[in-house]
């Protein structure tokens, strides 16, 4: 639901039910039910070539208030409906490298319009060979713009392509989200 | 401005023009982070490189100086380099913090989030990580203060990156609730 500036009241105002419905009604709605928020998650791999940052696949989304998501437009990404000061965060999951080099590189980012990193995570000796390993973005606070695309990048240098592994709803799998927590600066 | 406690309403009470922007717009504000009237909300960058000695620990912004990407409610204390609950802004907060360090193989990287007394959360790995963060919720009563610290055990001086970029050295803190 739309947010509207709160109103200034002056003594003789009359109270109409335009005024409750967009400054009680509508922006409530906005502070708690329908907060902008949106959360990813995927189940489909998503295949990463070494030293080539890679956007994650994601499949569906397990919050989303106003369609936020369209994977059938675009299964990558988070379309920020309306502008304002937004919690991002994100997370991958790294298949095991196997018998590559121990002590490569693994790093994961928030990208604002596929050009503008919004947060990052890179760990020079994030990888020990033969395990798993999760990588966390953790939160940040950004200014978003309506139409601004949030995507999430992997990249690492194992010498071989590595999967970013899915969710398979016994563990964690790779996640993007956003939170509007604030008015437009 | 600050949060208003909810009026309860009585029948027959007269609703006045100062109900509505006391307890409609204000608190709306404040819930809305506007920049005027909203609750504290803050974003900071480290605004150049700035090295940190080895085995100190350091507040960052002591050395080197915390820039505004923006600072709703007079969050940023730039005198002392602190995140400070303003008058009537007590309350609940998030609090997060990143240092992006120049790149060295030995030692131990560390920061952490401290309000004077207690340290509220912390990030150490051995090894020489590139990006290092840490988050946390902490309540501050009005004049209650949240520092971002750094330490690191290289050997040596230590730079940590500083610009107007989100993934360079940051420090953030937003009210969350009463």
């Amino acid at each position: 639901m739309t947010w509207y500036t709160p109103k200034t009241w002056t003594s003789g105002d009359l109270l109409t039910a335009t005024d409750m419905n967009r400054n009680n009604r509508s922006n409530l709605y906005h502070l708690s039910a329908q907060k902008p928020r949106c959360h990813l998650l995927s189940q489909v791999p998503t295949a990463v070539e070494t030293e080539a940052w890679t956007e994650v696949l994601f499949t569906g989304a397990s919050v989303d208030t106003g369609g936020m998501f369209d994977a059938a437009a675009d299964n990558t990404m988070i379309a920020i409906k309306e502008a304002g000061v937004f919690m991002v965060g994100g997370q991958a999951w790294w298949q095991n490298a196997g018998a590559t080099p121990a002590n490569t590189s693994r790093s994961v980012k928030v990208q604002r319009n596929r050009t503008n990193p919004i947060a990052r995570d890179h760990q020079p000796r994030l990888q020990t060979a033969g395990v798993q390993q999760r990588q966390v973005v953790r939160p940040m606070l950004w200014p978003l713009s309506v139409n601004d695309a949030i995507t999430l990048e992997v990249w690492q240098n194992s010498g071989t392509t590595l999967n970013i592994r899915p969710f398979d709803f016994t563990d964690y799998g790779p996640n993007l989200w956003v939170l509007w927590v604030g008015e437009e600066i | 401005m600050a949060w208003t406690t909810p009026k309860t309403w009585a029948s027959g009470d007269v609703l006045s023009s100062s109900d509505m922007n006391l307890h409609i717009r204000d608190n709306t504000r404040w819930l809305a982070h506007s920049s005027t009237g909203g609750a504290p909300m803050a974003r900071l960058y480290l605004s150049d490189d700035s090295d940190i000695a080895t085995a100190t620990n350091t507040t960052i912004g002591s050395t080197g100086t915390w820039a505004e990407k923006f600072d709703i409610g007079g969050l940023h204390d730039s005198t002392s380099q602190r995140l400070t609950a303003p008058a009537g802004g007590g309350g609940v907060y998030l609090f997060g913090a990143q240092v992006y360090w120049e790149w060295a193989s030995t030692g131990y990287r560390q920061i952490d989030l401290y309000d004077g007394t207690v340290r509220q959360s912390l990030d150490r790995v051995n090894g020489g990580p590139a990006i290092q963060q840490t988050v946390t919720l902490a309540r501050l009563s009005s004049g209650g203060y949240m520092v971002a610290r750094a330490a690191q055990a290289s050997g040596g001086n230590l730079e940590m990156k500083g610009g107007n970029s989100p993934i360079l050295t940051t420090f953030w803190g937003v009210w969350v609730g009463v």
